[in-house]
């Protein structure tokens, strides 16, 4: 072999070596923060309570997701009514309720675990906010066998300040998705944006309503519709949060998006929960179908 | 209006105590083999014990009562020289030569010394570019910056970089000026390198904290660099040849004593090392940075003074690729290019007229340039038995940000006591932050799929500014003004008046007491990402949504010297900043077309801290000890929800060593050694499952995913960060000039020092904690040389 065959293998070998030499594993050295209890429930109107528990790991610990507590102590009460429940057992760490869930009512949660500090959260299910009208039209997809379809959202946002989350979910025989949203509209507080035209992207939009306070709010979004011909329905859902619930939503999916991406702006979730974390927040939804 | 008002009343009283009878002299004092000016000579009337200081252009004035006597015009390193006056001269100009008794420069060495005490200002200083010379850096590149960042109280941005964070403010919030004119992106390779030779400069100050008026637009420093003027009594070659670069300057008369030229320029040549390895190679790759300086002055006469002067530099690197594939039927080919380059222009024209023995002008006018792009380019060929069809794909994306400027600067020296500088300009600036365009082409028909966008953002900022530099009585000086700037933006206008005071009070012949307030505004903004500084960083105005930075800043330093060789300075901050941006949590910095308005917040922050300066100036062995002690931190209402949190440059201890020994003329040793906290970063504390909204569910799945939890963000230490340097000169005088070699070794004891952190999982089903170190340790050479022989054959 000739000396410029190897020139190219000298040459990525050195860089590689160099570049090696200069990752190595390292310790942890700030303070190893105690697991906390965690409790996750996003209540919506007319539901009954499913809360789920489990321990938080450290974040270099072994964890296989499976860290369910189901012997916790957890009481539910309905302020309002000054009603309460409690369950001391779960099923892999959810715990079934028979509260239900009212708007305008006012819910505290409590729940200890031993060797854990006990943990507490409050939380309101809002006023519905239901829609106006959902406008479909279809638009030309990029080639002859994707269908795009434009829905237009129309509701009147009441005086008072209002969080909101929009989604739509294709219900077939078999199953439910969610779609892939795009919109531009600037009142959609996701982060994730496309790097051509600025369309955001999410499966669900979070929203105020810093630009529209008080009057009638419509919000464009498109999807690829499926190429199937079993779609039944169409499910477009208004989602009034409390701006616990719409922290929570919005930072978690941040965070989810970011994952580790060293160019992207680190997220903190939002937790409302006393001493623990996770999320006790209550929203209420307003869907529209809307058939083939 | 008050405030301007009992500044008026304030100068009105204190210039009405100079009305008797006197003499002012005036003139240039400038360096005798050169004909540079120098900037700091001291000129001294021996009778009446008046003195005066020469400017950046050399000019003083001195009035003394109107007597006969002997003026002592001095400078450091140079011989003294007394001039009688008998009552005729008014105008007396001084060329100081380099050789110096030995009696003499204990006289001036002693007047330097007691500089640092005498200074109105605080936090200010002017830093020897000798050292610079002398220290060893990375990769024997001798760089400015990286000189500053071992002042206590200025930090670099991490391994390597170029960047200055000053008191917690961020690297946008320097001003850094060449020659007066302002620089963006004072960086190469990625922030590794400064844009500055230091062959080319003749003075570099900075001022941390005791901003005088005449400086606006920054809010946490100035770093004012002057250029040499050009030689205008002989010819002078200066070169060197590193590993990874090499530069040259040229300096000398056009026309002897009227015109001088100087011109430097620098050059890596890694890409064209590399370009053998690459040769004929499917991916293939470069990198490399220019930049040139350029200066030209012309002397009319002792009245009028003419500079044109420019800086030109850019880095470029690239990358391609080739892949092919073949099936028994058709064949694929595609061809990807893609691009990388920044780089700054900038160019001034100044005019200085002495218009009287007391007044003096500067009239400039600058244009400074910084732009940033970025490309792709993809042809795919597709060829089967019947066609071939040929696509191309172009990507680009473009920031860029252009001024112009114009301002004049008036010099009046009514009498020894007052020092008065003021002026007016207005700088026009044209914003282009990230334009992206986007096209296709298939047969020869072309697609724009992103049209290139206008989005460009015009800017008036106008400015003007009184100060003055009094002194009281023999044991307290002031420098007191106004700074008054305006800026349009669309249809909005901001107006900030910022008030500075400064003031030195001499407690003894060897110590001082110093103090100062300062207002600063800034009415332009850097948008970074928090984690890595990239050339990406985006360039903003403040517009009707974004307010412009303001700042306070209060400071107390104490100056002690300990003969003539020691100095300390010990001084304590407090500094506010509001309405500074930073994206919102979970951006991507990574340039898009969406208005960068929406995605950042707007909060403030603060620092304090203390510094101790304890400083070596003369003998065989000089150098310096810097400590900072301080804390910096932001606060954003939707960031860290709501909560303060550390700057991503906090830095709680920052200690820095350098030390030069000369064991001789040919041989000294050069020595730094580094130690500061590790970096601010965020790293999640704990896991947990993600809550699913019961509705739609969150993220991809329902209930899936695991949430990484940040207790806080940058609520995380990177290890701390030390190294040490050190570098071997051997200076030969040749019958041609003289001959350096520079030996070097960077991070000595091979500490990687963490530029990066991130985790990966292991094979026990948790995570590992990585580091990624940049530089392990590097010996480096090189070869300067300074050519004289010319001038023997001229």
């Amino acid at each position: 072999m000739k000396l410029k065959y190897y020139q190219p293998i000298i040459a990525v070998s050195i860089l590689s070596f160099l570049l090696a030499s200069c990752v190595k594993e390292i310790e942890y050295n700030g303070e190893k923060s105690k697991s906390f209890l965690v409790l996750n429930q996003i209540i919506d109107n007319d539901s009954t309570f499913r809360i789920y528990m489990e321990k938080s790991v450290f974040f270099l610990d072994a964890n296989n997701g499976n860290n369910a507590l189901s012997d916790a102590q957890i009481t539910l009460r309905n302020k309002t009514t000054g009603t309460s429940e409690s369950l001391t057992s779960g099923t892999d760490g959810m715990y079934n309720f028979s509260m239900v869930a009212q708007e305008g009512h006012v819910y505290e949660v409590e729940a200890s675990y031993p060797n854990y500090e006990g943990i507490s959260a409050t939380t309101s299910i809002p006023s519905t906010v239901p829609l106006i009208s959902v406008d479909t039209v279809s638009l030309p997809g990029a080639s002859s066998d994707e269908n795009r379809l434009k829905a237009t959202l129309t509701w009147n946002d009441p005086t008072e300040k209002n969080y909101y989350v929009v989604a739509c979910k294709w219900i077939t025989p078999f199953s439910g998705e969610k779609f892939n949203l795009s919109s531009k509209d600037i009142a959609i507080t996701n982060v994730e944006s496309d790097i051509v035209d600025g369309t955001k992207y999410a499966t669900l939009f979070a929203l105020d309503d810093v630009t529209f306070n008080g009057s009638q709010k419509s919000l464009d979004i498109e999807f690829f519709r499926p190429p199937s011909n079993s779609i039944d329905q169409f499910d477009f859902y208004l989602i009034s949060c409390t701006e616990d619930a719409y922290k929570y939503l919005l930072s978690a999916e941040n965070s989810l998006n970011a994952g580790n991406d060293p160019f992207t702006e680190p997220v903190k979730v939002k937790t409302n929960i006393e001493n623990g974390l996770g999320i006790f927040a209550g929203i209420n939804s307003y869907v529209v179908v809307k058939y083939d | 209006m008050r405030c301007l008002s009992i500044f008026t009343l304030f100068f009105v009283l204190l210039l009405s105590s100079n009305l008797y009878s006197q003499q002012t002299i005036s003139g240039y004092v400038t360096d005798e083999s050169s004909g540079e000016p120098l900037f700091g000579a001291m000129i001294f009337d021996t009778i009446s014990k008046k003195g005066a200081t020469a400017n950046e252009y050399g000019f003083y004035s001195l009035t003394i009562p109107d007597h006969q006597g002997v003026l002592r015009f001095s400078y450091y390193g140079f011989q003294s020289q007394f001039i009688l006056l008998d009552g005729t001269k008014t105008e007396i100009n001084v060329a100081l030569g380099t050789s110096v008794k030995e009696i003499e420069e204990i006289v001036v060495n002693a007047s330097d010394a007691r500089k640092s005490t005498e200074q109105t200002n605080a936090g200010t200083f002017e830093l020897s570019l000798d050292k610079v010379e002398k220290l060893p850096v990375l990769l024997g590149e001798k760089d400015v910056i990286k000189t500053l960042q071992l002042m206590p109280g200025v930090s670099s941005g991490g391994e390597g970089s170029s960047g200055l964070y000053v008191r917690g403010g961020g690297p946008d919030q320097n001003l850094i000026l060449l020659d007066g004119v302002p620089i963006y992106n004072a960086s190469h390779l990625f922030g590794f390198f400064s844009v500055f030779n230091n062959d080319a400069l003749s003075k570099v100050t900075m001022v941390k904290g005791g901003f005088p008026a005449r400086y606006g637009g920054r809010t946490s420093s100035v770093l004012d660099m002057r250029m040499k003027e050009g030689n205008l009594k002989k010819y002078n070659v200066e070169g060197s040849v590193g590993l990874i670069s090499s530069k040259i300057l040229v300096e000398g008369p056009i026309k002897k004593d009227k015109t001088g030229f100087i011109v430097s320029a620098r050059r890596t040549y890694a890409d064209l090392l590399a370009k053998p390895f690459l040769a004929n190679q499917d991916n293939s790759g470069g990198y490399y940075f220019y930049d040139m300086n350029a200066k030209v002055h012309h002397k009319f006469n002792n009245k009028h003074h003419l500079y044109l002067s420019g800086y030109f530099g850019k880095d470029v690197a690239s990358f391609k690729n080739k892949d092919t594939y073949e099936n028994e039927e058709n064949s694929y080919y595609n061809e990807n290019k893609s691009g990388l380059g920044w780089g700054n222009a900038i160019g001034a024209l100044r005019w200085n007229y002495r218009i009287g023995s007391k007044l003096f002008m500067n009239t400039t006018v600058t244009y400074s340039q910084y732009q940033f792009e970025i490309g792709n380019d993809t042809r795919s060929t597709t060829v089967t038995p019947t066609s071939t069809t040929e696509q191309v794909f172009q990507v680009k994306y473009l920031s860029n940000i252009v001024d112009w400027a114009g301002k004049s600067d008036f010099i009046w020296i009514p009498g020894n006591k007052h020092y008065i500088k003021f002026g007016a300009g207005d700088t026009y600036h044209t914003f282009k932050p990230g334009v992206f365009s986007a096209t296709e082409e298939t047969e020869g028909q072309v697609n724009n799929l992103v049209p290139s966008s206008n989005s460009v953002e015009f800017a008036h900022e106008a400015f003007a500014y009184i100060e003055n530099d009094q002194k009281i009585n023999n044991r307290l000086k002031i420098n007191y003004g106004l700074h008054f700037s305006t800026f349009f933006v669309g249809k909005k206008n901001y107006n900030a008046l910022q008030p500075r005071i400064s003031g030195n009070t001499i407690l003894t012949e060897n110590s001082s007491l110093k103090f100062s307030y300062a207002r600063t505004a800034q009415f332009i903004h850097l948008l970074s990402n928090t984690s890595i500084g990239l050339p990406t960083d985006l360039w903003v105005p403040a517009t009707e949504k974004i307010p412009p930075i303001l700042a306070n800043q209060v400071s107390l330093g104490y100056n002690q010297l300990f003969g003539e060789k020691y100095n300390l300075v010990v001084e304590g901050y407090y500094k506010t900043m509001a309405n500074l941006i930073q994206y919102k949590e979970g951006v991507s910095f990574i340039g898009n077309s969406e208005d960068w308005q929406n995605k950042v917040e707007v909060g403030r922050g603060w620092s304090y801290g203390g510094e101790i300066f304890l400083e070596k100036k003369k003998g065989t062995f000089t150098g310096w000890v810097g400590y900072t002690l301080s804390w910096t931190e932001r606060q954003f209402d939707n960031i860290n929800e709501g909560k303060p949190f550390p700057f991503t440059y906090d830095r709680r201890h920052d200690l820095s060593i350098a030390a030069t020994y000369e064991f001789n003329d040919e041989w000294d040793l050069g020595a730094v050694f580094v130690l500061s906290s590790g970096r601010a970063v965020s790293l999640p504390t704990q896991q947990y499952s993600v809550a699913g909204n019961p509705v739609v569910g969150i993220g991809n799945s329902f209930y899936q995913g695991q949430i990484n939890y940040l207790s806080s963000i940058n609520g995380y230490r990177m290890p701390m960060y030390h190294r040490l340097d050190i570098g071997l000169n051997h200076t030969v005088q040749k019958k041609w000039g003289e001959s350096i070699w520079s030996f070097s070794i960077y991070n000595v004891y091979n500490r990687l020092n963490a530029f990066f952190l991130f985790s990966e999982p292991n094979l026990n089903g948790g995570q590992t904690l990585n580091q990624v170190a940049l530089f392990p340790i590097i010996p480096s050479v090189s070869w300067k040389f300074k050519l004289t022989e010319l001038n023997s054959k001229k």
